[in-house]
């Protein structure tokens, strides 16, 4: 009796119950980047440009922290990867990744595209829209964050010193003009060459903004278009407004999920008009299964107008830009996406 | 006696209860204001970098040195655009389930005014007359409270003006959009007459105001992407600036005008920004002499066709979309929901001029109204 009295005492003992400690569970940013298994070139970024401790101090910071598979777009799948790189560039490319502020994203104000917040990279403000709510009203709540033509996966994760959200894309930021980015790669030489030589160069070295689908020389090439039929060719032929002038979207700046946001916010995502100075017509939409989590696209459609016989505009070919690392380029004066094809034949832009 | 200490403990009783002190809020000398936001375009790809009209405003700010506003007397927070139709009473407080707020004071809990001269002023809220300086402010579409935002987005001013405001008068206030290229925003204040008016309740009246923005209609059609949708008929497209007015009154969907009521001019409308109220057009609320004076029903149609151009000789055919700002369509009956077998021609549908509803002994019993017709560049109120 005694012993089956003492064990029912024993019964009742109770370890103390300890509450965790708020701010003890929530690690730093740096630490929290280095131990997820999906940041890994983030974190070996983060290591390579030296920035380990920063991300370990007090902040706050907002850290918009690229997945490995948005690191394997660019081609970098391996922390030696980032050997050859220039220290600097990088540490700017991951300033422009953090914000000195704790941004959840229901501070982004809701339903605006390109609210601007200013980053670590000199104050240089990426572009943010947060879609809170689609056109079927407030009761049906979408959430989706963007940044740059980047989608937030996963948003909202507290640290100990800041907020981190995960993108699956690397904002591709390059300080300069369109014109510096489109030097600088040759092997859009013979798009340059071209854009010379029909008269639509200079506006790339405006201020404002602007759109380029920029074909590359091979895109260039399948349309019969190389550094030598630009030499030879006489201006006069064609229409150049046609030919060439449909790559620049003057004024305007669209990020592929500009166009994905747009159609859940006013179930119109796409934007069409004439191109500038011609009687034919450009559209242009982008694309992104944000359920599965796929790779943005863009797509531009060269149209013929309707005429009395044929009464709707008619498309006559459409160009998708499927490579999600070689599209969203920002420079200061305009966005580059990058075209695997071309929209238009020059046979297709001779004048009668 | 059981009694009396009973009868003189309740009457202690009620002597205590006498005694507490009610606080009214009051206003010393009130002017009666409401305030419309008419920013009624949308953003699309095509405006992307234009704000979105969700307007914060303050009467007689407060702000600091770097020009946050950190208080003010009067606040109108969640100010969306206007819904097409404005009755004079807060008809949208009992079916809301949001903080946006279709006007000022709306569903704000404020003073409102009284009735007037047997106008219900309980749209109107009761603003301090004088001088004040009143701040339209942008804001983002949630739920923070504007003095509870990060001072990032407190600081998108639209409009900062001065508005003077005379005793007992009514006003209303109207923010819109005054250039449509360059996106120049303004304010218009209005002084009401109609609680001056002998106005009979035997008659129905109407009036007309265009506070379009300039070079809407003139714009190519691509850019009014967006502005408005199908149900506002014709005038999503614009209007021109001067345009006549023809009215019709019908019985509810048919062709069959009332006798003396086929398209009768009735008005002209020029498109102007400026405070003066707009004269008021009168017809009989029992136009229908078959009716039986208590109750009627009919449908008013106003055709708005530019100068030159008679209904009866009507150039545009149905679904007609290009007609270049020289006609459009307003259709009225009901409670604007209407749909019928009769093909209006790009019609804009709002509510009847005549109010039918249970009244004493009558069922239904028909009311005359005084419309405040205002076209802007998409819709109309």
């Amino acid at each position: 009796m005694v012993a089956l009295i003492s064990t029912i005492f024993a019964a009742c003992k109770h370890d103390n119950l300890e509450v965790p400690d708020a701010s003890k569970t929530f690690r730093l940013a740096g630490d929290f980047i280095r131990n997820n298994y999906d940041l890994t070139m983030f974190a070996a970024a983060i290591d390579y440009a030296g920035m380990r401790e920063e991300l370990n101090s007090a902040g706050p910071y907002t850290v918009f922290a690229p997945n490995n598979t948005a690191f394997a777009q660019l081609g970098i799948t391996r922390a030696s990867d980032f050997a050859g790189m220039d220290k600097d560039s990088l540490r700017n490319m991951l300033h422009y990744h953090m914000l000195g502020r704790r941004l959840i994203k229901t501070d982004v104000p809701a339903n605006n595209l390109d609210s601007r917040y200013a980053s670590l990279y000199e104050g240089r403000e990426p572009f943010f829209t947060y879609v809170a709510y689609g056109s079927a009203g407030p009761a049906f709540p979408v959430g989706d964050l963007y940044i740059n033509g980047a989608f937030a996966v996963k948003s909202d994760v507290a640290l100990q010193n800041g907020m981190l959200h995960v993108i699956d894309k690397v904002m591709k930021y390059t300080p300069g003009t369109v014109q510096d980015w489109l030097n600088k790669r040759s092997e859009y030489s013979v798009f340059v060459a071209a854009l010379k030589k029909f008269g639509y160069w200079d506006q790339l070295a405006f201020e404002g903004t602007c759109t380029v689908y920029a074909p590359d020389n091979a895109a260039l090439e399948k349309g019969g278009i190389t550094a030598e039929w630009v030499q030879n060719v006489n201006v006069n032929e064609y229409l150049g407004a046609r030919l060439f002038g449909i790559y620049i979207i003057p004024g305007r700046r669209f990020f592929a999920t500009d166009f994905v946001a747009a159609g859940r916010l006013y179930a119109n995502g796409g934007f069409a008009g004439f191109i500038p100075n011609d009687t034919y017509k450009f559209a242009l939409k982008g694309e992104k299964d944000t359920y599965r989590q796929l790779p943005s696209t863009v797509t531009i459609t060269f149209t013929r107008p309707a005429t009395p016989e044929q009464p709707w505009d008619q498309a006559v070919r459409d160009i998708t830009g499927n490579i999600a690392g070689r599209i969203d380029n920002l420079t200061d004066n305009g966005l580059v996406h990058h075209l695997p094809n071309f929209p238009v034949l020059p046979n297709e832009a001779e004048k009668n | 006696m059981k009694r009396l200490s009973l009868l003189l403990s309740s009457a202690f009783l009620l002597c205590l209860c006498a005694c507490s002190k009610v606080e009214y809020t009051e206003i010393e000398r009130p002017a009666y204001l409401r305030v419309f936001n008419e920013l009624n375009f949308r953003i699309s790809l095509a405006n992307k970098d234009e704000q979105i009209p969700f307007l914060t405003m303050l009467i007689d700010p407060v702000v600091d040195k770097d020009g946050l506003v950190t208080g003010a007397a009067i606040i109108g927070d969640y100010l969306n655009q206007r819904d097409t139709y404005a009755p004079p009473y807060p008809s949208h407080v009992g079916e809301s389930t949001t903080k946006s707020n279709p006007e000022y004071p709306g569903k704000e809990s404020v003073l409102v005014g009284p009735v007037l001269n047997g106008f219900d002023l309980s749209s109107w809220a009761q603003v301090p007359s004088g001088e004040h300086r009143i701040m339209f402010c942008i804001r983002p579409t949630n739920d923070v409270p504007f003095l509870q935002l990060e001072p990032k987005l407190r600081k998108i001013v639209m409009i900062d003006t001065t508005l003077t405001l005379n005793e007992r008068d009514v006003y209303t206030l109207h923010v819109f959009q005054k250039n449509f290229i360059t996106k120049e925003n303004t304010v218009l204040l209005r002084e009401e007459n109609f609680h001056k008016l002998p106005m009979s309740d035997s008659m129905v009246y109407v009036n007309f105001y265009n506070y379009s923005a300039e070079g809407f209609w003139e714009a190519d059609k691509s850019l009014k992407q967006g502005l408005g949708d199908n149900d506002n008929g014709m005038l999503r497209y614009g209007m021109r600036d001067d345009m006549n007015v023809w009215m019709s009154l019908t019985k509810p969907f048919t062709y069959n005008t009332l006798p003396g009521y086929h398209f009768n001019y009735l008005a002209n409308i020029k498109r102007e920004y400026s405070g003066k109220v707009a004269h008021y057009y009168s017809f009989p609320l029992f136009a229908d002499t078959m009716s039986n004076k208590i109750s009627t029903d009919f449908m008013t149609l106003f055709s708005i066709l530019a100068p030159g151009i008679s209904p009866d000789q009507m150039p545009y055919g149905n679904y007609d979309t290009e007609s270049a700002g020289t006609y459009a369509f307003l259709g009225c009956y009901g409670n604007g929901q209407f749909t019928g077998n009769l093909d209006l021609r790009g019609v804009l549908k709002m509510p009847g001029l005549n109010i039918n509803i249970h009244s004493g002994t009558y069922n239904p019993r028909t009311f005359a109204t005084i419309i405040q017709s205002r076209l802007s560049t998409a819709g109309l109120t």
